[in-house]
């Protein structure tokens, strides 16, 4: 049998992974010496710090050149180490915001943070996955410990039925996912990304044509399902509001961000070796019916939680475009790599594309931020007792706010401008760059639905806005428990928020670097 | 010689600049976020020790570039050219934004100009918080006022410290905001609150103009980096084709707006196409881009221009001055630094700052010194017949920073920057004072119910007499130096085209003098002279305490030793003696001084006044004093009530209204706009957008998304299906796409 001739360096693009793992595996042995009343504040605390470690880890994993490792099944580039980085952002926040909404329910346990730890992890690999089963296998990695976190909380109906539609469909799109994998290899002969472009010409001149385009529709279909684009849409909604809210923002920041490096990487081998017409025409399509959906559902809303997962639809109907705004190309002119080498001389639409992935990322980043503290602020105001009926997201739970816990809603209003867009916000910047990278690859049109779409979507957000700071605080309003950890959360997301808005000058050059992908 | 070692060692490490402005910031967060929790006594520490913290550093950096011995000079790398910079400081924090080839960076410098502003704002501004603490010792809103001043120390440092002109505009606009909620500090009253938006909205304008002067300026700096040959960069220094590169990466590396890069640029613009030698000159068109076809002196011209319009809504110029008087609803001190000090001399410093720009355009500058002329004289006549103290001082100001730009706009540029110290200076003095008097006195402002002051205030009356003299222009107070040090330049340097402003603006300069030194004179007599008015809310005025004489007395005594700055006793070139600030200001001003003798269009004169200006300056202040000594002392030493003769009277009635400048604005400017205004919002906002844009609009998007909501039903099957069907469709697509 042989057996690949692996050294250190493959292992270096795993490492935050791996700190992630065995930061999950110490949470699940420490779990057995506990009794059911010992007090478990710790774990939090270990969530956090073993986020922040990975999150350090992948920060100095930008600086190393692309290249591929484990004979080219992973991909080491900045991109994937951005990713990893964003991952490790929304976790390290997401473990504050659950501190506090556990300890609320009396429902803190080890598994509950090896579990998001475990699917961050397999976010983390599916951003370097440059191989088709490898991808699969970490896509469902991430996709059975969501799963699981969705139905954590057993107790009551809306979980129990949250966490079974999300399995069912997340089944059903992996299956899909799956079969377009298949096909592509049928085609080819091969499941390397890397190496797809050449025997994809190949088919596409044997008349295998049908096989590669059905093959590259069913990939795209099965990740639509994992970012939430429109119309694979329909769980997000039911599934963010019956997980616990922690697991939401996560899913809405984590998953997303993985399941979109994962599916520009596929894209970017698939679209070379094909019209690139095909991947633009699914994506415009996308980008288009996910940002008006998006926006159109969430403005009926006034539950909150409900809104924010309709806001998250909408968000990726913008990254949606900034995928799409990879794939223009000039009719007649070849769709080329982006390689990573600096881009000397390279074309404007080639500078355009590069802008492109760049506004992904801090876009990605972006709203990481911003949405993890906005379910921070949900999960702070959620109580147990009105799940059951329905009232616990209720907008008339934050009427006032601004006079109760003036932080939070200085926190949360923040968040919604910088989901709105406007600035000085973060979510400002990020849309500036992403729209702008869209103009410059000529989406003009698709640019300016986006656009107005957002400024629909300035109703709902502001809305919460009114209700803190211009509605009175409603007779006989529970009182309002604090949690150190999570009110920690919302302290940095709001700095990063702020701050980021008014200095964004940093964290672009950061990502001038990052904006390199690993092609061959 | 140990102070002198200590002086010596005090160096200022440039990565540290940010915290001058830090401080008075964090000042302003603590007082304002947790002011009234910290207690009265903890906010005037907090806010006086920002702002001293603020003038320490201030002082190292000072020192850091004009050392007391010239071999510790220290010298800056300049990112556009081989050269460095002599004399000067700074410090590049990196990329604040960017966008494709367009970058600001976050870039702070300290030169000779900048720093001498720095210890202007920070002393005078601690000076006035000192004093701040005892005039608004009876207010309860303390705590908001001391973050307010706190803000605008920190944007006014913003504002000089500024390496480009985006940051500069950052602290031009904070300055703008922080003097907006000061002048409407007691926004319960009506009138004071209009009058902070009469300020706010006059500054807009001004603002609007500079944003568009420097988008032109951007384009500019574009259109020269593609069309510079080699040629362009011969006398910016060393090989002209590396000079060129350089330039490019300095481009690169910081942004179109930096200052370093426009005046390597305005160093490389030749001035006519003879001299450019098929470089780029002023008459060169713009080949491409939005302003295609205009010349580059043309769009110079304009975006100075531009800048002109911003200058004067900051800085009171006729005719955005009318704000400047109203703004005297807020309280004293606030006048004092604000719109007395320091804010109001930003136009005058930005000008400074551009000297090398203003030079390539003889048109823009006599624009400015005819702006600055007509300022002046129209303030000082207003400032005759106003009898409300702070008003006259008001006009006053309006008047000096008018000088000021005669100044500027004539190319005596150190002399304008002097007369912004010395003015900063007295002018302070004079406002503290009759803060001081109106303290005393039961807060009357009108001079006519004052009077004999004296007596009962010896310290106010002191300082405020020296500052009076100095404003006048008596030897040998600073004031009459600065003045006449402006004066002298306006005589004796030409703009080419213009020869004939130099003695017109110098003459009607004169007048100018002849008036402040009448004007100033009568409220200074009515005030503190005589006997006590009858109508003197209280019958005995009080002095103030020590907090409030403290800083009167110091800025008396520097409005005093500031004299020496004006005196010719550094060696200049040819071995003919400078003055000390031309001397100081020297490297500062060197690109405008090469250029102007390179060009040939602007003739700067460096010669010294001889003692017959000095006499014949001297003359008209007394002239002018004596005037009002005669009129209110002999001729009608009147006080409300007891009728003046008619000839006066029809006089003062047409420059007690000010001219009637607020009512034509009323009538040709507000009146219109507003009826304008009306009709477009009911046919325009109320019908158009309001009913049917907005509301419509949003009904439509209302019911759509309720519709939207029955497909959500809840059933997962149903879900499944959607997506089924949707790959149906994708599938279909590439069918369609295959057989193509």
């Amino acid at each position: 049998m042989n057996l690949p001739n692996l050294t250190s360096a493959d292992f270096l693009p795993l490492l935050p992974a791996i700190i992630l793992v065995v930061g999950a595996c110490i949470l699940l042995l420490s779990e057995v010496f506990l009794s059911a009343h010992s007090s478990r504040g710790y774990q939090a605390v270990l969530s956090t710090a073993t986020s922040v470690i990975a999150g350090a880890v992948s920060l100095t994993l930008l600086t190393e050149p692309a290249r591929a490792v484990f004979l080219g099944f992973g991909a080491m580039d900045p991109f994937s180490s951005f990713l990893t980085f964003t991952v490790c952002v929304s976790l390290a926040l997401a473990s504050l915001t659950a501190a506090g909404f556990l300890r609320k329910r009396g429902a803190e346990r080890g598994e509950f943070y090896a579990l998001m730890l475990f699917a961050g992890a397999g976010m983390s690999l599916l951003g370097l996955s440059n191989e088709l089963i490898t991808l699969f296998v970490n896509v469902e990695v991430l996709s059975i410990a969501t799963y699981a976190l969705t139905s954590y909380l057993r107790r009551g109906t809306r979980p129990s039925e949250a966490g079974f539609k999300y399995f069912i469909l997340g089944a059903f799109s992996s299956a899909v996912l799956l079969y377009g994998s298949a096909l592509l290899y049928g085609a080819t002969g091969t499941t390397l990304l890397s190496d797809m472009s050449g025997p994809l010409r190949a088919a596409m001149a044997n008349n295998n044509g049908a096989l590669v385009y059905a093959g590259a529709v069913l990939v795209a279909a099965g990740f639509s399902f994992k970012v939430a684009a429109v119309p694979f849409h329909m769980w997000t909604p039911d599934v963010y509001e019956g997980a616990p809210t922690p697991v939401t923002a996560l899913m809405s920041a984590g998953v997303k961000a993985a399941a979109f490096v994962a599916l520009v990487r596929v894209f970017i081998s698939v679209g070379s070796g094909i019209d690139a017409q095909l991947p633009f025409a699914i994506f415009s399509t996308l980008a288009l019916l996910t940002m008006v959906a998006g926006n159109l559902l969430a403005i009926p809303q006034r539950n909150v939680k409900r809104m924010l997962a309709y806001s998250s639809i909408a968000h990726a109907g913008y990254l949606l475009l900034g995928v799409a705004a990879l794939f223009v190309s000039a009719p007649g002119q070849e769709f080329k790599l982006l390689g990573p080498t600096a881009l000397i001389g390279a074309s404007p639409e080639d500078v355009a594309r590069v802008d492109a992935l760049r506004g992904i990322l801090y876009y990605l980043l972006a709203y990481t931020f911003t949405a993890v503290g906005a379910f921070g602020v949900v999960s702070l105001l959620e109580r147990r007792e009105d799940e059951e009926k329905g009232t616990a997201w209720d907008l008339e739970r934050f009427s006032g706010l601004a006079q109760r816990r003036p932080g939070w809603a200085f926190a949360m209003a923040a968040f919604m401008l910088s989901l709105a867009g406007i600035p000085p916000t973060i979510g400002f910047i990020g849309k500036l760059i992403l729209f702008r990278a869209a103009v410059d690859a000529g989406l003009v049109g698709l640019t300016i639905i986006a656009v107005l779409s957002s400024a629909a979507g300035a109703y709902y957000y502001l809305r919460v806005v009114v209700y803190m700071y211009m509605r009175p605080v409603p007779e006989g309003a529970h009182t309002l428990e604090r949690s150190w950890m999570t009110e920690l959360a919302l302290v940095v997301s709001t700095v990063a928020v702020v701050l980021l808005g008014i200095l964004p000058g940093p964290l672009t050059e950061w990502i001038a670097q990052a904006g390199t992908l690993f092609t061959r | 010689m140990d102070l002198k070692q200590f002086l010596l060692q005090l160096r200022l490490d440039p990565s540290a600049l940010w915290l001058i402005i830090a401080l008075p910031l964090l000042g302003a967060f603590l007082c304002g976020v947790f002011g009234r929790m910290l207690g009265r006594a903890n906010v005037y520490l907090v806010a006086c020790a920002a702002v001293a913290g603020s003038f320490l550093l201030s002082l190292s950096a000072f020192l850091s570039v004009s050392p007391l011995e010239a071999a510790q000079a220290v010298t800056m790398e300049n990112a556009f050219s081989s050269g460095t910079i002599r004399y000067a400081f700074g410090y590049d924090f990196g990329t604040w934004f960017s966008a494709g080839t367009f970058r600001v960076n976050f870039g702070l410098m300290v030169d000779h100009l900048s720093g001498t502003l720095l210890l202007v704002i920070t002393g005078v501004g601690f000076l006035i918080h000192l004093y701040s603490t005892s005039y608004m010792s009876h207010d309860d809103g303390y705590w908001r006022y001391f973050a307010y001043l706190n803000l605008f120390v920190a944007a006014m440092l913003t504002l000089v410290l500024a390496d480009n002109l985006v940051l500069l505009f950052v602290g031009w606009e904070g300055v703008g905001m922080a003097s907006y909620l000061l002048i409407g500090f007691w926004y319960s009253d009506t009138a004071k609150a209009w009058a902070g938006r009469k300020a706010f909205v006059t500054n807009r304008i001004g603002d609007f103009a500079f944003l568009i002067a420097t988008f032109l300026i951007v384009l500019l700096v574009s259109a020269f980096n593609t069309q510079a040959t080699a040629a362009n960069f011969s006398m910016v220094g060393g090989n002209p084709e590396a000079a060129q590169v350089r330039y490019r990466e300095g481009l690169q590396m910081k942004g179109p707006v930096a200052f370093q890069g426009l005046e390597t640029m305005a160093n490389a613009l030749h001035v006519t196409p003879e001299k450019a030698q098929g470089g780029v000159n002023l008459q060169t068109p713009i080949s491409e881009g939005p302003l295609e076809g205009r010349t580059f002196g043309g769009v110079l011209t304009v975006a100075l221009l531009l800048f002109l319009l911003g200058a004067a809504g900051k800085s009171a110029q006729f005719p955005l001055y009318v704000w400047l008087p109203d703004a005297m609803a807020g309280p004293t001190p606030v006048s004092a630094l604000i719109h007395a000090a320091t804010m109001v001399t930003a136009g005058v410093y930005l000008f400074s700052r551009m000297s090398y720009l203003l030079v390539l355009s003889p048109t823009a500058m006599v624009t400015v010194a005819i702006i600055g002329t007509i300022t002046s004289l129209l303030a000082a006549l207003i400032a005759f017949a106003q009898d409300d103290i702070k008003k006259v001082l008001a006009y006053s100001t309006v008047s000096q920073l008018g000088i000021m730009f005669m100044g500027v706009g004539m190319g005596i540029f150190w002399a304008a920057v002097l007369h912004l110290v010395t003015h900063a200076f007295f002018k302070a003095c004079l406002f503290l004072g009759a803060g001081s008097v109106m303290h005393g006195n039961a807060d009357e402002t009108d001079i006519k119910k004052l009077g004999g002051v004296r007596h009962e205030m010896k310290q106010t009356w002191f300082t405020f007499l020296v500052a009076t003299l100095a404003i006048t222009g008596i030897v040998p107070l600073s004031g009459f130096f600065s003045k006449d040090a402006i004066y002298h330049g306006i005589h004796h340097n030409h703009l080419h085209g213009y020869e004939w402003a130099s003695s017109v603006i110098y003459y009607m300069g004169l007048l100018i003098a002849a008036s402040t030194a009448f004007y100033m004179s009568r409220v200074y007599l009515l005030t503190f002279e005589g006997k006590r008015s009858p109508e003197a809310k209280i019958p005995h005025a009080h002095e103030s305490d020590w907090r409030m004489t403290t800083p009167l007395w110091v800025l008396a005594i520097l409005s005093v030793v500031a004299l020496f700055q004006a005196l010719p006793l550094m060696p200049g070139r040819g071995g003919v003696m400078q003055p000390v600030m031309e001397n100081f200001l020297g490297p500062v001003f060197s690109s405008a001084e090469r250029i102007a003798a390179r060009g040939g269009e602007v003739k700067l004169d460096h010669s010294v006044p001889s003692i017959i200006d000095y006499l014949k300056a001297w003359l008209v202040a007394l002239a002018g004093g004596a005037a009002a000594g005669f009129m209110y002392l002999k001729f009608f030493p009147s006080r409300a009530g007891q009728p003046a003769p008619a000839f006066a009277r029809s006089v003062r009635r047409f420059t007690q209204n000010k001219f009637y400048v607020d009512e034509a604005y009323e009538f040709l400017v507000i009146r219109p706009v507003k009826n304008v205004s009306a009709i477009l919002y009911k046919l325009v906002d109320t019908l158009l957008i309001d009913t049917v844009a907005v509301r419509g609009t949003a009904w439509v998007t209302a019911r759509l998304g309720s519709a939207l909501r029955y497909v959500q039903t809840g059933d997962a099957q149903a879900y499944a299906a959607v997506m089924a069907l949707a790959l149906l469709g994708g599938a279909v697509y590439a069918l369609i796409l295959v057989m193509k």
